[in-house]
Formats: C-alpha cells, structure tokens, sequence
C-alpha cells in the first residue's frame, strides 16, 4: 500500500477521532452527566481504536483482494458496540433512570455502529478529497456546538480544533494529489497483504490505546511537562490569537454599526455587570482546576498537531510520486529559479515599469536629454502616446507630426536630441534654446487655458 | 506565448468570514481557534494556488524531427519549476495528431498525460516514444497542465500551444510492397546523355574550321602546334533530375479513384529523388497536388545537396490526394523554366492520352522524359511513347497485386 | 567647396530620372552601393530598366561600362579575359574580359555553371583576375551589378548562400505604378533618350572625394550596437535555418553610413539602419523548409526582427 495512502488513512483516523469525540462528548453532556470526561484522553482512545479497526478490516478483505468487497466481520462488529455501549455506561452520570439508561445504551450504541461503519469506509480504501473535506467540516462543526453545551471539557477544544484543522488540511492535501496522481487506481489493484507501512498505523493505534488506557501516569508526566512549557506556549497562543483579536473588535463594532441603522432588529447589548462578572467566575474556576493552560493529553494533541503541520509541509518538500505513460521516464536536477521575495511580489498585480527620467547634470547635452524626455511625456498625455520601443525617434515624431498643430514645433527637440544620442555631439546654445522654446510651445496651451479661466 | 488559463474550484470564503464573526461575537477559544484555523486555510490556498503555475517553464522538442512513416521519435518535455514553492500535483497533457501514436499503446491514443509532483527550484524532463503512423506533417500540441493549491480547493489549468512539429516522410516503395522490383536501374535510365557539348568535360582540341567560336581556341595548344587548334567537349551527361510527380489516379483530375495508386507514386518517388540525390544529382520537383497544411501547390527548385533533397522530401510528405489541376496543363506550364538538359521523371498512378501527349511535347522541348506508371499502360499509348524516344516503365500491376 | 553626397545624390537623381521613372530610391541606393565599395544583387522579372539603370548610372558617373550576359556555357576566360597567343611577337598577350570595366552588369547570373559564377564573385572580391599566373588588377571603382529572376523562375544554378553573402544588397526595382508606366511611355514616344547621351555629372575625383565623405560619417556606439543587435535576432529565430553573418553587419553598418551621407547628415540614425536592413539583410537569411512552404519570405522575417529590436533612445539615454 502505497505510504501516502496510508498517511491519509492516519490523517483521516485523527479527524474521525476528532469528530467521535465530539460526538460522545455531546451526547454525554446532553445525558445526565456528572461531570465533564477528558476529551484529550478520547480523542486518544479513539484515534488508536480506528486504527486498530482499519488494520483489522484490512486484513479481513477477501480472497480476491477487492477492497470494496470488504465486510464488517461480525466479531468486530460485536466488540465495538458492546464496548461502545459498555463505555458510554461508565461515563460518570448522575441518574439511574431508564429512559435516561436507555438513552445512553442507544446513543453509544449507534455511536459504535457509525464509528466502525466510518472505519469500513476508511479501510476500504476511500481516499476522495470531498470525503476529506465533509468529514474535516463535521469535526469542526461538532466542536463548535460542543463549545455552548455545559459539561463539555472547553478548555480541550482549541486544542481538539487545532488537531481536526490541521489533520483535514493534511488529508485534503494527500487526498487531492492522489486523485490527481491517480495513485488510487494503482492502489486498487494492489492485492498484497499487509504491508509494513499498515503495520506501523496499527502499532501506532496500540499505542494510541494504551497511552489513553494509562492515562493518569501519563497526565502526571504530561503536567509536569505542561508546566515547563506552559509560560512560552501560553504566550506564543496569546501572540498568534492576538490579531484575531483586534479583528475581532473591529468586526464586532462594524456590525453593531450595521444593526444600529435597523432599529426594529434586536440590538446587541454589550455586557452587563453581571455577565461579566459571570464570565470571571467561569474563568477562575477554569484556572482552579486547569492551573496551567497547556496540560496532559492537551499537550500531546498540540504536539501532534504540530507534527501533522511539519509533515504537510515536509511531504510537499520530499513529494516523489509519479504517474508517467508506459515507457516513459522522468528525470529531476536543481535547477536555479526566483527567490521568495519574487514569488511573492508576483501575487501583487503588476505594475507598469516605471520610467526613470535622466539626471540633469547641468551640460547642453543633458538639458537636451531632459527635454526629450519632457516632450515624450507631453505626448504621452495628449493621447499620442509614449515612444515605442522599436520606434526611432523621428518615427515616432511623425506619429506626432500627424496630431496636428502644435506638434510641429517639437522639431528641434527632436533633431536636437537625436544629434546628442546617436551623433554623440555637444548642441550649440542656439539649438538648446530652441528645444526649450519648442516645449515650452508646447506645454502653453495648458497654461494658455488656465489663463483663460481666470481672464475677466 | 498566450496562456489561456483557467481556474477551478474556490475557498469557502465566506464560511471564513462568518466564522470570524461567530468567533468575534462569541469569544469562545474553540470558535476562534476554527475561524483563525479557516483564515490560515484561505491564506494557504490563495497563495499557493495563484502560485501554482507561475513561473513553470514548459518545453516540448522531437527528435528527429523528419524520419520516415513508421518510425519512432523521442517526445521530451522539460518542466521547470522556477520558484522555491513546491507542487503537491503537476498534470500534463499532451495533444497527439492523428499521424503519430504512443509506442507502448494505452486508452488514449491521441493524448500522453503524466503527473508528477515538482520541487521548488526544479527541472524535470520526461521523455516518452511516439510512432509515426503514416506520411505528413504533424504538428503535436497543444500542452495542457494543471495544477492546484496545497489544499486541494482550486485547480489552475494552462494550455500552451506548441510550435512543434514532425515530417514523416514516405515509406520507401521496398518496404511498402516487397513485389515491387528495384528502382534502381529506373533511376539510372533517368540519366542519360545529354544533347549539347558540356564545356566542363574537356576532350580534347581539333583543328580550327571556318566558323568555330573564337573563344573556343585553345590557345597554348594552338602555340604548341602553330595552327589554330578549337576545343572539343564531351556531351553533357545531364545531371538534373525534374520529378513530375501526378496525384490524380483518374482522367478528370478532380476524381481520386485509387488513393493506394497515389500513396505508391508518392513513395515511389521519394525513393527516386534519394537516388538520384545520393548519386550527385541536382534533383526539383513540381506537383499537380496540394500541399496538406498550406492548402497551395508545392514546389521544390533544382538544387544539389541535403536542403533541396530535404524540401523535395518535405513536400512529398506533406502532399494529398487531391488534384488541383490536370497534370498535362501544370507539366507543360513548366515547358519554359525548365533547366534544359534536364531529365524529367514523370510519376504517375496512370497514363492517358493528354498525360502521354504532354511528355512526347516535353521530350520535343530537348528534355530527356522517362514515365513511370503504378497502373499498367495501354499498348497503344506505350507503342507511340517509345516511337517518340520517351521511355515507360511500369511501377508495379496493381491487378496482378490485388488478384495475388 | 568640395561636392556633398546629398548633393551629389540629388544631381544624380535628376538626371538619370529623365530616361528612368520612378526609381529614384533605386538610384540612390546604387549610388550609395558604389560609394562604399560594394556590389548589388538586383533580382527581378525581365523588362523593368536594370541595363538602362545601370548604363545610366555609369553615364552619369563617367564610368566605364561592360555587360555581361551569363548562359551555361559561359566559361571562367569569358569573364576574367584569356592569354591569346600573337604569331608575330610569338608570345602570350592578356585580352582583358569584360570585368575591365567600373560598372559591370551581370545578367542572368543564375544561368551561369557553378565555377563560372565562383571566377566573378572571386574578383569581386579581391578587385583583381588572375591569368596564367599573372595578376591583373581591376580599375577603381569597380562595381557589380548582377541580375536575377526571381525564385518562382527556377535559374540553372542558383546562388549559395556563401556567394550571395558577398553582395552588399539585394534590391527589386520591382513593376512601376500606373502613372510611371504612363510616363515612361511619353518619355519614350516623344524622344528616346538613350542613357549613352547622359553627360557625366562629375570626375573621379570628385567620385573619390565622395567615398571619402561617406567613410567619415560618424557612427555613435548606441546605433552600432543597435546593428549588432539586428544581425544577431536573425540567428534562432524560427522558421530560420541560417541568420545573417557578421558580414551582414558589417554591410549594414556601412550601407547606412551611406544613406545617411546621402540625407545630408554627417552622423547615423536608427533611421538609416532600418530603411537599409531588408535591402541588406533579406538575402542573408535562409528559411528552413516549413516556413518556405508556408509562404514566409525573408523580407517579412526582417521585418519581424526590425519590430522586435529595440531602438536604443531616451530610456538608455537615461541609465547611461
């Protein structure tokens, strides 16, 4: 199985997790709870589960090596549920009645029976950037509903967030190339068993399950950990939300703008004493018992998250794969190109070449060059237009002799400048005051009509 | 060179921005946390997708570019990637003509796709064999490519037309058909001697007579002997070959009875002009055909060495089946430019009568004229070409051919 | 006061427009031709006024004038001259052959051999034949004007390419326009005026004083560069299989030294450069068989070159 298949396989394993989390993590909260479940330790459980359950489902394909004619194997099936069901019921939850019993034994029920049905799917080999996508968008959608509901663990979600957004941005990456690459295909036809790459996605999900099933030895050592690196990565979060911030400010004073015109909708109050003071009680409480921002399995989502970005932008630097006609060959060397700075400077729309006028360095010859220069720019303005570059100047002279009166007179400019350029002579004063006579002709009828404005 | 481009697919940009208001209005970390996550996302795929074709290069060259139908040349595209950016996905595809098809086969015959994934600051070239099919011009291209963000939410597609282009010339007359007896020794009769005295080929001297040139005293001989002695000169062995090469297979030229009859005048008279052009010949050639891209009729100007051989074989290859005129008015047209001395090879599917009235008034204008016909000729007509020193051979019996 | 070019040229114009209509930037480019030692190639259709022009110039110029019309069995002697043995002194005596002349014109000089067509382009190369071991310079000035048919006519032996590089322009004097044609046949219905009975307009002195002047205008580094820049865009173009030589830059350096001497100025514009560079260059340039077969012409590929080249002006002129 090709690596980036199996990549994605974890990819989209991590956004399921992600997603599943939310999900028991909701349906725990809307059943009685007694107190909130660690998402972080979940989200572990679950993203080892999957990848135990992909492997599984994988190596359970059958004889003709046809990923989609893979089954749910019944044992699994049983498992899964059962233990689903079983979890869903340890949870700490606060009442013994039977509708609520029920409701919980259901809600984890189906929640296993969606979770394999999900891992079917992955194990199968589906690997289509629109997949990636709906299933990144209903994590993060589930986060958010689970940000308003009590008895969610708030203070993991950035952190669930982070994890959902980079593993879909991972996924969405791999997903579109392979399409593009056609490596599914190829993928497909692969009928060998196993394969070291799926064996190290099942290791990592064995580990995935026992780091969660170990969890207060490994929340202890995280803590530890977390308080080290808490001051610098609180920090760092502070740095990088900040201008969200001010964006956030301004937006929020944009709309009340906006509403305030239309009286008959309901106005945003700001914040009432009470609220605020409610929101400071909420956050002291959430100080008390999370003392440091950063802590336990929070800290190993972070740290994968931040591993699933170097790896997106590490695959892109090492990319290899390659789908070439039967025959062909593709050979690759460094070759020199732009620097970043140019890169970028070419998403910025392009700007005409700005001209440079020539320097005045006090000689006749410069004068001339300068009112060359000048009479090119009056042209320019008068719609003639500027010399072109396979126009000499005399060319571009007649162009203007052409427009009628008074371009005539820019003659001795012309022949002045051309005796300076291509001659390479001195101009006498007589010619060089010709020259000047010419263009001052020339720029008078603007001054002339200025005149005339303010003549009585 | 233009770049019609397209662009695929967007961002959701504007659940971007209600996440920003949802995460400006709420405050929630998590929401803020999704909106900076959707804002970063955007970034992402604006920059890299309206950099994802920029600065890449493309370059698309054949070699050979002339070889003969049949044969295999090597296609190379060399993609440079001058920017540090990488590609998580580069597609190429490349547009066949009919004429020329991929070696190893596939799906597609009239497209080669490949897709690759290039670095920042990197060259790439693929090399791929294509097959020329059958005789022509074929002009490969256009080069489409696509590529897309690193997100995977927009595609960015490029055509690039191409100016390259490959002659397959005939395939020689052996090969095509192993019946058909060596032109050789037709290519030989096409040289015979010629009608006036060549002064480059110095024979000897005679005695001067009443009447010789005065320029052609040979003076130091004359010194030597005391009398005026007149140079002698061996008769010009022509050594201009015309080909008249006739497309129409029928008496009204605008009807194509036997396409097959014309491809074999085609082939049959490539391989003359190589012979002849091998054995130090000025070779030309005039048509009655239209050439396949330009629409004109083509014509080769009488020259020795590679170029005119390789525009006589260029016009051959690129020649239709299609008539624009009767081969007797455009032979006959050519009546007062032609090199005199000049051999003409008329090359024809068939001969009737005007054709055959055309090259005995040919072979009166001083020119030596050999017809060469696919089909067999009639009796009558062959009897009264060799009573006027034109000489007629058959290419091969197309009856014969067909009945075996 | 010695005689200017643009005068010169003026005179020139006047005169031989009596008898020749309409070619009056044919005359000058002739003039210009001899006046910087080099040889015109003129290809066109028969009956368009090249022996009138070129008698006419020499007429006017007080320059001998031979004419030479090439066939297939022109031999090399028929044009370098021959040792003709004399009974009486009973020794070899050189008969000089028609190149013995200022102006020669060369008809038809496709229809001669290969090695006929070799012995006039070597002495118009070195401005001398060799005979029997002697050398025997040819007079100065010596200028050649050779005819052509054009390409659609096939000639017996074309020019190669090595050969054609060593006239200074190839130009067509191509069919007058109505009006002309009206008034070449009044000027011939009323008297005939035979470009013998043109006066010479001035000596070979003067002629001398004149190449001098031509020799000494100036040309700055930017239009040199310019026709550096013009030669080299000829090479790797496409649909060209062989771009001007640096003989071609040198041709067009000094034919726009001449025209700019006969416009009267004593320095070189782009403006020179450009109006002689398809006169110049375009028999330089050989298209490879696609372009030829899709109706390109070299004049239209120096055009191409002339429009993609820029004039160097006020933007250098500015950075510098």
């Amino acid at each position: 199985m090709p690596r980036s298949l199996v990549a994605l396989l974890v990819a989209r394993a991590a956004i399921e997790a992600v997603f599943f989390t939310g999900f028991v993590a909701l349906l725990h909260a809307v059943s009685a709870p007694k107190e909130a479940i660690g998402l972080g330790q979940t989200t572990v459980l679950l993203f080892g589960c999957e990848l135990i359950a992909i492997a599984i489902l994988r190596e359970a394909r059958p004889e003709n090596g046809n990923l989609r004619d893979t089954h749910q194997p019944t044992a699994l099936a049983v498992v899964v549920i059962g233990a689903a069901v079983i979890g869903g019921l340890l949870l700490p939850w606060r009442s013994s009645d039977l509708p609520v019993l029920l409701m919980r034994a259901i809600g984890f029920g189906i929640i296993g029976e969606v979770f394999l049905w999900r891992a079917l799917s992955l194990a199968r080999g589906s690997s289509r950037w629109s997949q990636v996508r709906s299933s990144g968008t209903l994590a993060v959608i589930v986060i958010a509903i689970a940000a308003f509901v009590p008895f969610v663990d708030h203070g993991a979600l950035p952190f669930l967030a982070l994890a959902a957004l980079l593993a879909t941005g991972v996924g969405l990456s791999l997903a579109r190339s392979i399409e593009e690459l056609d490596l599914a295909r190829a993928e497909g036809r692969d009928t060998a068993r196993g394969g070291s790459a799926l064996g190290t996605a099942f290791a990592l999900g064995v580990l995935a399950v026992v780091a969660a099933a170990f969890a207060p030895s490994l929340q202890s050592l995280l803590a530890s950990t977390g308080e080290a690196l808490a001051p610098f990565l609180a920090q760092a979060l502070f740095y990088a939300l900040l201008p969200l911030g001010y964006l956030a400010a301004y937006l929020v004073e944009f709309l009340r703008g906006i509403v305030g015109r239309f009286p008959r909708l309901p106005q945003p109050q700001p914040l009432s004493p009470a609220d605020l003071e409610r929101d400071e009680e909420i956050r002291r409480a959430m100080l008390e018992t999370r003392p440091v921002i950063v802590i336990g399995f929070e800290l190993l989502i972070a740290a994968v998250a931040i591993a699933m970005a170097i790896i997106l932008v590490e695959r892109m630097r090492r990319e290899r794969r390659e789908e070439l006609p039967p025959g062909a060959s593709l050979e690759r060397e460094r070759t020199a190109g732009m620097g970043v700075r140019d890169m970028l400077a070419g998403l910025l729309p392009r700007r005409a070449p700005k001209r440079r006028r020539p320097a005045d360095d006090g000689t006749p010859a410069g004068a001339v060059r300068l009112l060359y220069w000048r009479l090119l720019e009056l042209a320019e303005r008068a719609g003639i237009g500027w010399r072109a570059d396979d126009e000499t100047p005399a060319e571009h002279a007649e162009r203007m002799y052409r427009a009628g009166e008074p371009w005539p007179a820019a003659a001795p400019v012309v022949r002045a400048f051309e005796l300076v350029r291509y001659g390479e002579l001195t101009p006498s004063t007589a010619q060089v005051d010709a020259a000047r006579a010419s263009v001052r002709m020339l720029e008078a009828p603007k001054r002339d009509s200025r005149g005339s404005e303010q003549a009585p | 060179m233009a770049r019609p481009r397209l662009r695929a697919g967007a961002y959701p940009s504007g659940v971007a921005v209600i996440l920003v208001v949802a995460a400006a209005i709420t405050r929630q970390p998590a929401i803020v946390t999704i909106a900076a996550g959707a804002l970063v996302a955007w970034l992402v795929v604006e920059v890299t997708g309206r950099l994802a074709l920029a600065a890449v290069e493309v370059e698309v060259s054949v070699a050979p570019e002339r070889l003969v139908a049949g044969e295999e040349l090597d296609v190379r595209i060399v993609v440079t990637n001058r920017k540090p950016l990488p590609l998580p996905w580069l597609d190429l595809s490349l547009s066949l003509p009919d004429g020329l098809e991929p070696i190893a086969g596939g799906p597609q015959r009239q497209t080669v796709g490949a897709g690759f994934a290039p670095r920042g600051h990197e060259r790439a070239t693929l090399v791929f064999r294509l097959r020329a099919r059958e005789r022509g011009a074929h002009a490969i291209g256009p080069l489409r490519l696509r590529a897309g963000d690193w997100l995977g939410f927009t595609s960015d597609d490029r055509t690039v037309p191409l100016d390259v282009s490959v002659v397959a010339y005939p395939v020689p007359l052996s090969v095509r058909d192993r019946r058909v007896a060596s032109l050789r020794p037709l290519a030989e009769t096409a040289a015979r001697r010629g009608l006036i005295p060549d002064p480059l080929r110095f024979r000897g001297v005679r005695e001067h007579r009443r009447g010789d040139p005065r320029k052609e005293i040979h003076w130091k001989a004359s010194a030597r002997l005391r009398s005026l002695q007149t140079k002698v000169y061996e008769p010009a062995a022509s050594l201009d070959a015309i080909f008249l090469v006739n497309v129409a297979s029928y008496e009204q030229f605008w009807v194509q009875a036997d396409p097959e009859a014309v491809e074999i005048v085609i082939s049959a008279t490539a391989e003359l002009i190589r012979m002849a052009a091998d054995g130090g010949r000025q070779v030309g050639l005039v048509t009655n055909g239209l050439d396949n891209v330009t629409h004109q009729r083509p014509r080769s100007a009488l020259g020795r060495g590679p170029r005119p051989l390789r525009r006589s074989l260029d016009v051959l290859a690129r020649l239709g089946p299609y008539a624009a005129a009767s081969p007797e008015a455009v032979f006959l047209r050519e009546r007062g430019r032609l090199a005199s001395g000049a051999t003409l090879v008329i090359v024809t599917p068939v001969v009737p009568v005007r054709l055959a009235d055309a090259a005995i008034a040919l072979r009166h204008a001083h020119h030596r004229v050999l017809v060469l016909s696919v089909a067999p000729v009639s009796e009558a007509i062959e009897a009264r070409l060799r009573s006027q020193d034109v000489a007629c051979e058959t290419l091969l019996s197309v009856q014969a051919a067909r009945l075996a | 006061m010695p005689l200017a070019v643009r005068d010169a040229a003026a005179q020139l114009v006047a005169q031989v427009s009596r008898i020749m209509v309409g070619k009056a930037s044919a005359i000058e480019q002739l003039l210009g031709a001899l006046l910087v030692d080099g040889h015109v190639l003129v290809d066109d259709v028969p009956g368009v006024g090249k022996t009138t022009l070129a008698r006419a110039l020499a007429s006017s110029l007080d320059l001998d004038f031979h004419r030479v019309q090439c066939t297939p069995d022109l031999v090399p002697s028929d044009i370098t001259g021959v040792s003709i043995f004399d009974v009486r002194t009973q020794a070899f005596e050189y008969r000089a052959g028609p190149l013995s002349a200022n102006v020669v014109l060369v008809d038809e000089i496709n229809r001669a051999t290969p090695r006929a067509q070799a012995s006039l382009l070597e002495a118009m190369q070195e401005r001398q034949v060799t005979v029997d071991d002697e050398t025997h310079p040819l007079p100065d000035p010596f200028f050649v004007i050779a005819t052509q048919n054009p390409v659609e006519l096939e000639g017996t032996f074309p020019l190669p390419e090595a050969q054609l590089d060593r006239f200074l322009l190839l130009l067509n004097l191509g069919y007058p326009s109505a009006d002309e044609e009206d008034a070449i046949l009044q000027l011939h219905g009323a008297a005939n005026v035979a470009p013998g009975t043109l006066k010479p307009l001035f000596g070979r002195d003067a002629l001398g004083q004149l190449r001098e002047q031509v020799r000494a205008v100036r040309v700055g580094d930017a239009v040199r560069r310019y026709v550096v820049d013009l030669v080299r865009a000829t090479r790797g173009l496409q649909g060209v299989e062989l771009g001007a030589s640096p003989r071609a830059a040198i041709a067009l350096f000094r034919a726009a030294q001449a025209h700019a001497a006969i416009r009267g100025r004593d320095f070189v514009l782009p403006d020179d450069v450009k109006s002689q560079a398809v006169a110049v260059l375009r028999h330089r340039l050989f298209l490879d068989s696609d372009a030829q077969m899709r109706g390109r012409t070299t004049a239209s590929v120096v055009g191409e070159v002339l429009a993609r080249t820029p004039v160097p002006a006020e933007r250098e002129a500015a950075a510098s």
